[in-house]
């Protein structure tokens, strides 16, 4: 028996709880997959002598009949800008090359907790900064579907890594759609919850209005697990807001919250810049929605299309501001310059951000700067109220807004990377939820000439139980 | 808004932001940073007249924590990262001129 023939990550606990499968082999399990998918480029880091220790012990506690947490022996990769204690945390960068981490990110630690087992770290695009893994400043990790195509990003060592079974479920983190985008290209189930639901202590920085952490999955089921071991909130992170009292895990009670649920289909996302099969296939799903006696209606945000040009301002802005902490002097990559202090924090940022990361600190650095803010920055932030507040107004009369998650199919590798604003438009449909602050999810959609598809579902802030438990009783309804 | 950024701009912004550009990056960063800022400006269009700048969603106001002294035994952990340290301390180069 291998944990690949449970369908769910609660069935496979309760056999190993049960002695039923060794943790042991599960871990023997999850390097063979490794080893036999290295060519994906997934993983940045493994751990294996580690993996099978913590394999031991658990299988000891099971013939002991010890308590056992509630991920007892589950394998899990998190993206390498998760801080890991006592191993190298790079954030795909050459900055943070050589990093090891002091401390460990309150998510993981959670995890770890509840017995679950880190064999790896994710690759993703350098710092986050990107929607292709492309980025990473060591290599592009490759489509499970199509090795000639992009696993989506920022979180797309984490996506791919479920999608080839590597593990049952990975971290991600998505600041303006990198949990859901790559998700979506790796036909796989992943979530950005409400902000401030998951503690950030212990992640790399991003933007830090948007950064949220959650988890790719196969399933809606998994997804709700995983959020309700992670949700909680944190000392350390001043940002989190209060976890539902009912939890998150999927039950009858949930599902009937949501069934006569009213949803609206974001119709500004279907009117240009999407491939005409993607937007054929979104609109069948809907009327798959309507046939399961869904009340659907179509609605228009107009304010949505300036939602990726708020971004782009707010998103530079706030990494600018948290990139300026690399000094390469208490930590991250050095160029030794005796004489001169200034001289040597220049050239080691220099040397240790890419273009992407230097590209973003400019444009951030320019919209903050004294003469521009107003026009830039406080106009942008002006435009997210707006925004805000649209999406409010929406969600009195709705329960869900639907939308496709991506507006193309996966593209092939190189294809969009010499100009970054083609990268930038793949992140048209998510950032809007980043910004709002508002959960939102992607569902696999069906393939299209053999590469996967996601639908995306979005709902009020603090909803994030009301959006699983609709997830899971339409993600049949999608696949 | 949507200025056109010089070569000029474009190396203060990179002094600004404490980076070296090499001459051969500059007119790709140019490039780059212009598009965006061209691409960002249709936020000229939107009418914000009195509407309040978001810094954040939670609302979330003055979040502390008691102030307790806890154990923190990894020092020896962060300076593992550093770039020098002796006996303790961080060094540095020298910030201040002898003369």
């Amino acid at each position: 028996m291998k944990w690949t023939d449970f369908s769910t990550i609660e069935d496979l606990v309760q056999s190993i709880k049960t002695g039923q499968i060794s943790v042991v082999s599960i871990v023997e399990e999850v390097f063979e997959r490794i080893k036999q998918t290295r060519d994906f480029q997934v993983l940045l880091d493994d751990f294996e002598k580690e993996a099978f220790h913590q394999a031991k012990i658990i299988d000891d506690k099971v013939r002991l009949k010890q308590p056992l947490g509630r991920l007892a022996g589950v394998p899990f990769i998190v993206k390498d800008n998760f801080l890991t204690f006592s191993q190298k945390t790079t954030a795909a960068s050459h900055m943070l090359e050589k990093f090891i981490a002091p401390y460990q990110a309150t998510s993981v630690n959670k995890l770890i907790n509840e017995d679950a087992i880190l064999v790896g770290k994710a690759n993703l695009d350098a710092y986050a900064h990107g929607s292709s893994t492309e980025n990473s400043d060591f290599f592009t990790t490759k489509n499970p579907y199509d090795k000639n195509r992009v696993p989506g990003g920022s979180s797309g060592g984490s996506a791919a890594a479920v999608a080839l079974n590597l593990v049952p479920f990975a971290l991600g983190t998505d600041t303006g759609g990198s949990i859901r985008l790559p998700a979506s290209f790796c036909n796989q189930v992943g979530l950005k919850p409400s902000y401030g639901l998951v503690s950030r202590s212990g992640v790399v920085a991003m933007a830090s209005s948007l950064d949220c952490i959650g988890p790719i999955t196969k399933n809606v089921q998994d997804n709700a697990l995983i959020l309700d071991i992670i949700a909680d909130q944190d000392q350390l992170d001043s940002t989190t807001i209060a976890r539902d009292k009912t939890g998150y895990v999927i039950d009858s009670n949930s599902q009937r919250m949501v069934e006569k649920a009213k949803i609206g289909v974001i119709s500004d996302y279907l009117i240009d810049g999407i491939d005409q099969k993607v937007k054929a296939n979104f609109l069948t799903k809907v009327e798959l929605l309507k046939e399961a006696g869904f009340q659907v209606e179509d609605i228009s945000i107009p304010l949505i299309k300036y939602a990726l040009a708020v971004y782009y301002i707010i998103c530079p802005a706030e990494i600018s501001s948290n990139l300026s902490r690399y000094d390469g002097l208490r930590y991250g990559f050095h160029e030794s310059n005796n004489d001169n202090i200034e001289a040597s924090v220049e050239m080691s940022r220099s040397q240790g951000f890419g273009q992407e990361a230097k590209r973003r600190i400019m444009i951030g650095t320019y919209v903050l700067s004294s003469g521009y803010y107003d026009a830039y920055y406080k106009k942008a932030q002006q435009v997210r109220t707006k925004l805000i507040d649209s999406f409010k107004e929406l969600f009195k009369s709705y329960d869900f807004l639907v939308g496709p998650t991506v507006p193309t199919l996966p593209f092939k590798i190189g294809e969009k990377k010499s100009d970054p604003i083609e990268m930038y438009l793949i992140d048209v449909m998510t950032v809007s939820a980043n910004l709002v602050g508002i959960p939102a999810i992607s569902l696999p959609a069906g393939m299209i000439d053999g590469l996967p598809t996601g639908f995306q579902v979005m709902a009020d802030i603090s909803s994030d139980k009301q959006l699983l438990a609709f997830s899971s009783k339409i993600e049949e309804l999608l696949k | 808004m949507a200025n056109q950024l010089t070569d000029q701009d474009v190396l203060k912004l990179a002094k600004l932001s404490r980076l070296i550009i090499k001459p051969e990056e500059l007119k790709m960063f140019k490039k780059d940073i212009n598009e965006v800022l061209d691409f960002v400006s249709m936020l000229d269009e939107v009418e914000v007249t009195e509407i309040k700048p978001t810094n954040q969603v939670t609302g979330l106001q003055n979040v502390t924590r008691l102030d307790q002294p806890t154990d923190y035994n990894y020092s020896a952990d962060l300076f593992l990262n550093a770039s020098k340290f002796d006996n303790g301390y961080l060094v540095v180069p020298k910030i201040i001129d002898e003369n």
